[in-house]
């Protein structure tokens, strides 16, 4: 009976006890609603800051490859601090203008950046190794050590006894420009080219390879120290630069729309290729059977990439 | 006889003060619909905005028979096309849904939904701004709580132009 007693005597804040659980249980509810609001407040006001570092970021490179279009752009631009509400957050923003003349490469960095958050956009432009003006591009084929096979008829072709000499470029530092890979076969045929510069990054001296008969569509720069193939029937129609530190392999049958073609060595073509552009080699071409060749001075303007963000 | 006490003070409280109760559980929902409201919101438009300022070369506003816009997108990669439309949701509820159709050249073409099923996108319309930029119109409508939002949307295109 001890035990009966003492619950009894227990029971005597029970009332209380079942009010201040009740208040317990609503304030728990209301305060778990004040946290889903305040959530939902933070959701919101990270949305409309990125949405507002997009659109400042979209101006800013705008503005900057208007003037740079003009010559009207210095080096190095740092603007007043932006405060941008709500959360009375202060932002700098940095145009870099970069320009690597060796290389032919032209970039244009805005750096948007907070205490807490950074942003960069950027916006490459790429010329033909040495200049466009250089005498080497005047030719539709040029090769440094002789060219053997078939020679299309009514083209210049130019080889390196005329005293014109190779430009000279370091296609390893195209790396820092290139922030991204050679494009996958899927991706090749899902998306295309994105009008950007592809670099190969894989370690070894492993030669970059577009699979046979995929059609490469869109516009891109394809930078690979260790040489580039072209497997047989592959059909590029957009405006396609091939840059290698080794040798090219154009395969049989193979389309080029519209292609600059640069190697530091050999560049092979296969039977029934038909190219228009512009293929420069350090070494020798080696040309197949029934090569369509017609010089495409377009492909000597500048590149612009898509403008993209890090 | 503390119970009975308890439980009458308790009724006592919840009748005299039933009308502001109610309210405040009716003000929760439609604070709930709102916040699920802006969530969606939220979410497509800053799919859309990305999307189509980094990722698009050209944007083509069209109309399709029965006037609701089309946003036709040829993204920077070459193979692909994103059309962003409403239409009604296959579910048989009569629901205007926002749909994302991806076509992938020689493919056939693939559709995400970019709402929920509850929730209705209404009066969905397109209108070019400028070469590089173009507003986006629309309302959205909670079904079961009939909470409906306008927004205004102004997609500025940093790769590509308006047609």
């Amino acid at each position: 009976m001890q035990w009966q007693s003492f619950i009894m005597r227990q029971r005597k804040g029970m009332v209380s006890l079942s009010i201040l659980l009740l208040a317990t249980v609503l304030l728990t509810i209301l305060q778990g609603f004040f946290l889903l609001v305040n959530r939902e407040r933070e959701a919101q006001k990270d949305n409309i800051r990125q949405e507002q570092i997009l659109n400042l970021g979209e101006s800013l490179i705008r503005i900057a490859v208007r003037n740079e279009e003009k010559g009207n752009l210095s080096d190095d631009i740092q603007l007043q601090k932006v405060t941008l509400y709500p959360g009375n957050e202060e932002f700098t923003a940095k145009i870099t203008n970069e320009n690597n003349i060796s290389l032919g490469v032209h970039q244009i960095k805005i750096a948007l950046e907070s205490s807490s958050k950074k942003w960069n956009i950027y916006e490459d432009k790429l010329l033909p190794p040495g200049g466009a003006d250089n005498p080497v591009y005047q030719n539709a084929i040029y090769a440094q050590y002789g060219i053997a096979g078939n020679k299309p008829a009514d083209v210049i072709v130019q080889e390196g006894n005329s005293g014109i000499t190779m430009p000279f470029f370091d296609v390893s530092a195209y790396k820092k420009y290139g922030k991204m890979v050679l494009p996958a076969a899927d991706e090749l045929r899902d998306y295309g080219l994105k009008k950007r510069l592809y670099v190969n990054t894989v370690a070894g001296n492993v030669a970059y390879s577009v699979a046979e008969d995929n059609v490469i569509k869109g516009d891109g720069v394809f930078v690979d120290e260790a040489g580039i193939t072209i497997n047989d029937r592959c059909v590029a129609t957009g405006n396609l630069w091939l840059i290698s530190g080794s040798g090219i392999v154009i395969g049989d049958g193979v389309k080029l729309d519209k292609a600059l073609i640069i190697a530091k060595k050999n560049i092979s073509i296969g039977n029934n290729v038909s190219i228009n552009g512009i293929i420069i080699s350090g070494g020798k071409v080696t040309i197949g059977n029934n090569l369509t060749m017609a010089r495409d001075k377009m492909v000597l303007e500048p590149f612009s990439t898509a403008c993209y963000f890090l | 006889m503390e119970y009975c006490i308890a439980l009458m003070l308790a009724s006592l409280t919840l009748f005299v003060f039933r009308d502001t109760f109610l309210q405040s559980i009716t003000t929760c929902q439609k604070v709930a619909s709102d916040l699920e409201i802006y969530r969606v919101e939220r979410a497509t438009m800053a799919l859309l905005r990305e999307n189509i300022g980094f990722n698009v070369e050209k944007v083509e506003l069209l109309e399709d028979a029965s006037g609701e816009a089309r946003v036709v997108c040829q993204e920077t990669a070459a193979k692909r096309n994103v059309y962003y439309y409403c239409s009604e949701s296959p579910t048989g509820k009569h629901v205007m849904t926002l749909y994302q159709k991806i076509k992938v050249e020689d493919k056939s073409s693939g559709i995400n939904p970019l709402t929920t099923p509850n929730m209705e996108v209404t009066a969905w319309h397109a209108e070019k701004l400028s070469e590089k930029s173009f507003l986006l119109a629309f309302s959205i409508r909670e079904c079961s709580s009939g909470r409906e939002k306008k927004f205004f949307e102004v997609i500025n295109l940093c790769n590509g132009r308006v047609l």
